[in-house]
């Protein structure tokens, strides 16, 4: 084989060297040196590249192959030289080999494919295929390359890739499902507790009525069973807005309202749990936004209700109303409190994510106040977040987007 | 019996939750007569039924304290009777459900309901409507 420069369809060699026959042309022989180094540079070459390179002619008879090659078919590259696929290989896979030369050789176009072979030494593995056509620098058509690389490693990875992947998301399926269940599960329970509950609200309300009926320390009794019985329905009503709000559920009654004077109703819907605090409102006029007045004034309720439990008795709260820089409708909760450590800041918004429970009667909460705040917000296109360092305090703050905001 | 007691029906599925009105509306007023029905059709066979107002026994009531959510007809079925009923348009027909849609409540109004109450944990907060409908009658 005098040249393997393997020139593509379209394109033509690169340009050789003329050589002008006025000038000192080479002698005959160091023509033959320069041709000899070269040959065995490009044969160095060739035989460095780790993929299987072999070259045979339109009759299908081997030209040269790299070392790799010969390696893998366990036959030197000098005996594979001057044979065919027939002489090289069982009849089954001459017979492929000779089908895969056909198609390249006569539609003349590159053919790629992947197929499990097997080396000499019993190897199997998976090989990357290209065969492309060849031509002389006149154009015509003189036989086929194939370089083949083994893609075994790589196949291997993607493989483990993909069960690992698959298993995964049947992981991912099956938590989601537990998720469901749990969710309907904790539905259904809450749901069954409505009745009870309301009859012993109900049968202390009429106990309560009966002013006079009963002694001093019973009406205390009933007072106090009374005040439980509400927080329990406060919980379980907590745990059904959550769950309708996940599910879509909750109808939004959007109308322009003022968030200064919806804070002060939050305030006041906290009654006696602020008797004695120091808690207030600040802001400066209105501040008019569209949202559902209901759901809002229960956030900062909830914020504030959260604010009041985690600050000393001496310490304050206030409420500021404003707006953000981009216009959007800003309430901030800022307590004197003992301050949230930073890697809780996302996860006291989730379910039941609220920092540490605490013993303490003052401090029971559903652990879901606040995951009813981030849905609520949320369900208005409005961010809600938390700023706090350890020991100086907590910020809640949330905005609600600006829309055709006024009275 | 005397004359100026009043009478309230209450309309309600659920056992517990009927005997709670019966004793919040007991408390409201001592000596009203109250009636319980488990269902719209029983309501209205107690309003249709003969010789009714006879001063003693069960008398045609004032209010009637209407669940919507029931077997059969339902609040709503009960309602599109009531408002073809010209004899009974004086009964104020209080609406007290455990649902919060808006739709249920203009389809309730327009079909002559007096109240639509939403059903909290306290049923006793029905009180203060049923007094007023009562001192209104």
């Amino acid at each position: 084989m005098t040249s393997s420069k393997v020139r593509n369809k379209r394109g033509t060699a690169p340009s050789a060297p003329r050589s002008g026959g006025a000038e000192q042309a080479p002698s005959v022989s160091e023509r033959s040196d320069e041709f000899i180094r070269r040959r065995s540079e490009l044969r160095a070459v060739i035989d460095a590249i780790p993929d299987l390179i072999s070259v045979k002619d339109r009759d299908g008879v081997y030209r040269l192959c790299n070392e790799s090659f010969s390696e893998y078919i366990g036959i030197k590259p000098r005996l594979v030289v001057g044979k065919t696929d027939a002489e090289l290989f069982e009849e089954e896979e001459a017979c492929r080999r000779s089908e895969h030369d056909h198609l390249v050789l006569d539609r003349e176009e590159t053919l790629r494919n992947e197929s499990w072979e097997k080396s000499a030494d019993g190897q199997r593995g998976l090989f990357d295929t290209l065969e492309a056509p060849f031509y002389s620098f006149e154009g015509q058509l003189l036989g086929l390359i194939e370089v083949s690389r083994d893609i075994t490693e790589r196949h291997r990875m993607e493989e483990e890739l993909r069960q690992t992947h698959d298993q995964l998301n049947a992981q991912y399926e099956q938590s989601k499902e537990l998720e469901v269940l749990k969710d309907s599960l904790t539905h259904m329970l809450v749901h069954d507790m409505r009745t009870p509950l309301t009859g012993i609200i109900t049968s202390l309300q009429l106990l309560q009525m009966d002013v006079g009926a009963l002694g001093e320390d019973s009406e205390e009794d009933v007072t106090r069973a009374l005040r439980s019985a509400t927080l329990l329905a406060q919980m379980i009503n907590g745990v059904l807005d959550v769950n309708k709000m996940e599910a879509g559920d909750m109808k939004l009654d959007i109308r322009p309202h003022d968030l200064v004077k919806a804070s002060r109703a939050a305030l006041d819907s906290l009654g006696a749990v602020t008797n004695d605090r120091d808690v207030a409102v600040e802001a400066e006029g209105e501040v008019w936004t569209d949202c559902d007045e209901t759901l809002v004034t229960r956030v900062v309720t909830n914020l504030v209700a959260n604010a009041l439990r985690f600050t000393p008795a001496d310490g304050s709260v206030r409420v500021g109303v404003g707006r953000s820089e981009d216009g959007s409708a800003r309430v901030e909760v800022r307590d004197t409190g003992e301050g949230i450590p930073a890697e809780y800041h996302e996860r006291i918004f989730e379910k039941f994510g609220q920092v540490a429970s605490t013993k303490d009667q003052v401090n029971r909460s559903t652990g879901l106040g606040l995951t009813f705040c981030k849905l609520a917000v949320e369900a208005h296109g409005g961010r809600i977040g938390v700023t706090s360092q350890v020991d100086e305090g907590s910020t809640f703050w949330f905005e609600l987007p600006a829309q055709g905001a006024g009275p | 019996m005397n004359d100026t007691s009043h009478s309230i029906l209450v309309v309600e599925d659920d056992p517990h939750q009927a005997t709670l009105l019966k004793r919040v509306c007991s408390r409201g007023d001592p000596q009203a007569h109250v009636h319980v029905t488990r269902s719209a059709e029983e309501a209205i066979a107690y309003l249709n039924r003969p010789g009714p107002d006879t001063g003693v026994a069960s008398p045609v009531p004032d209010i009637i304290l209407l669940d919507v959510l029931m077997e059969g007809i339902g609040g709503l079925g009960f309602l599109e009777w009531y408002s073809q009923q010209p004899t009974f348009q004086h009964i104020h027909v209080v609406v007290f459900t455990s649902s919060s849609d808006d739709d249920l409540a203009r389809r309730c109004m327009s079909l002559g309901a007096r109240e639509f109450i939403v059903k909290s944990w306290d049923f006793t907060e029905v009180l203060p409507v049923l007094l007023q409908n009562l001192a209104d009658r």
